[in-house]
């Protein structure tokens, strides 16, 4: 299979990595409809949720290997190069994000505690 | 960029990604235990500690100049008055106490419930009620001048008032500053010359005049008289005056603020510690003792002579919290938010620590006998309270009775 690589499909590559990212929230969100937590445990759940969510969105550039990964190493052995470089430089660029937003944190922190 | 030098950089940037938490929080925690902290050994052994309280119940210390003899007993807001602890105590009828001041005559200024009703009474030193007058609330506190003034402050939602009352009971003058008075009282401070410093209030959101309803800490003459006024952040902890006039106040914001006896701001002290602060104590050559995450000794100029800081200041954000006092000879001692006991040398060495105290409230006072007491336990150390300073034998300048018996 001979490989390819274009802009359009660098683009796509692109796409498909921002929307990656909702397939774990949404797994989860399905998980817990089909096995609805039921009393203590709803009221804890209820109250974590924010704290979670925002710990979701901290870790994004953690948890993107998920599916980044699986998805590039399909495309690659399809021969879609392109979307295999957009869906790399989604991945890398989430996975540095996360460490600047975590060193920003960090150094707020500190000020803080400090 | 080749693709698989595109797929080593993701590699390589995921797994720094997953890493950094991990590997910040342990560059946090080195950096926390390098920081610098009082982790010396101590001087010396702490003192034996006594769970409770000191028993048989000790006299109050009266201020200075009470009259010899007088001595005065508190058990759970029962007050009684007598010149000997064996046989001579005749406690006072009808009244639970919460607020006391002692004048430097022996009366006494008692705030309570009297006949069911909330009160300031007032007595003579042998026990006989010379007035009482009913007042609303029973958290109001009070400060008595050199001339047997004794002056109350009394808060309504939107509005404080300060009310001098002569020694025979009658309204000499009232002030009445109109500002909301969110947060508490803040008891006044009475200066060498008799001025009275008080707290006026916290402005209302957007408040167009500053001159008359902005926080602010007021001066206030022994004939009624505002001298002037200085505006302040917020409510303070506390107001503090030291022998030569110095007006100290100490900032919820963690803050000490110093204003000489015109108003005129002398210095700041910012600790920048955001962890809600702790008590002031001032010493008798004036250097200021600033409990807060650290206890900071200030020097005259309002700068640190040295920091102490706790072993766990850093690792367990542990700090300093209520008032510390200081001892005749010079030892401070401060109470820290785990619960610990510190003594500290006048240098800013650790003399010794306890560190198991049983459980209770926070705080620390020391009488004039050297009976260093928390609200758990009690020490015998071998210095009592120092004879000048704040807090001082009737606790401070406010002229208001030591905790100590309570």
């Amino acid at each position: 299979m001979k490989p390819t690589s274009s802009p359009q499909q660098v683009a796509w590559g692109v796409a498909l990595g921002i929307l990656l990212q909702a397939v774990p929230p949404l797994v989860l969100i399905a998980y817990y409809e089909l096995h609805p937590l039921t009393g203590e445990a709803a009221g804890w759940a209820g109250i974590a949720a924010p704290g979670f969510f925002a710990a979701g969105i901290l870790s994004m550039g953690m948890w993107q290997v998920l599916t980044i990964l699986p998805a590039a190493l399909l495309f690659s052995s399809t021969g879609k190069h392109g979307i295999v470089r957009g869906l790399l430089r989604v991945g890398t660029f989430l996975a540095l994000g996360n460490i600047a937003v975590l060193l920003w944190l960090y150094a707020i922190m500190h000020r803080a505690t400090f | 960029m080749r693709l698989e030098r595109l797929f080593v950089v993701y590699l390589i940037s995921t797994a720094a990604a997953i890493a950094s938490p991990f590997a910040l929080r342990a560059v946090d925690a080195g950096w926390r235990q390098a920081m610098h902290v009082n982790s010396e050994a101590a001087l010396e052994a702490a003192p034996e500690m006594h769970p409770g309280r000191p028993q048989p119940l000790q006299p109050f210390p009266v201020c200075a100049a009470a009259v010899e003899g007088a001595k005065y007993y508190a058990d759970d807001g029962d007050f009684s008055v007598g010149s000997d602890p064996g046989d001579c105590r005749s406690f006072l009828p009808n009244i639970k106490v919460l607020n006391s001041a002692v004048g430097e005559d022996g009366t006494l200024y008692l705030e309570g419930t009297r006949d069911g009703q909330n009160s300031l009474s007032v007595y003579s030193r042998t026990g006989e009620l010379k007035w009482t007058i009913p007042i609303d609330d029973l958290d109001n506190p009070l400060a008595l001048g050199r001339d047997h003034t004794a002056y109350l402050s009394t808060t309504l939602r939107d509005s404080s008032t300060l009310t001098a009352y002569n020694g025979d009971g009658s309204v000499r003058w009232r002030v009445t500053n109109v500002a909301d008075q969110l947060g508490g009282l803040v008891a006044p401070a009475i200066g060498p010359d008799g001025t009275v410093y008080i707290f006026s209030g916290v402005q209302p959101t957007g408040a167009p005049d500053c001159r008359r309803i902005c926080a602010a800490i007021l001066a206030i003459s022994p004939q009624g008289q505002e001298r002037w006024r200085v505006q302040v952040a917020g409510r303070p902890r506390d107001l503090l005056v030291d022998a030569d006039g110095r007006v100290l106040v100490n900032e919820l914001s963690g803050n000490v603020i110093a204003f000489d006896p015109q108003g005129h701001e002398l210095w700041s002290f910012v600790s920048g510690d955001k962890v809600g602060p702790g008590g002031v104590a001032i010493a008798a050559d004036g250097t200021v003792y600033f409990a807060s995450r650290f206890l900071y000794a200030l020097d005259r100029w309002g700068k640190a002579k040295w920091i102490f800081k706790s072993e766990s200041s850093y690792t367990e954000n542990e700090g300093f919290e209520e008032d510390p006092v200081i001892a005749e000879d010079g030892t401070v001692y401060a109470f820290s938010r785990h619960h610990e006991l510190f003594a500290i040398t006048a240098g800013g060495r650790k003399k010794w620590v306890v560190g198991d105290l049983p459980p209770g409230q926070s705080g620390v006072e020391l009488s004039s006998k050297g009976i260093l007491r928390t609200p758990s336990a009690w020490f015998s150390v071998s210095s009592g309270l120092a004879s000048q300073g704040w807090p001082s034998a009737n606790r401070d300048g406010r002229n208001s009775r030591s905790q100590e018996a309570r």
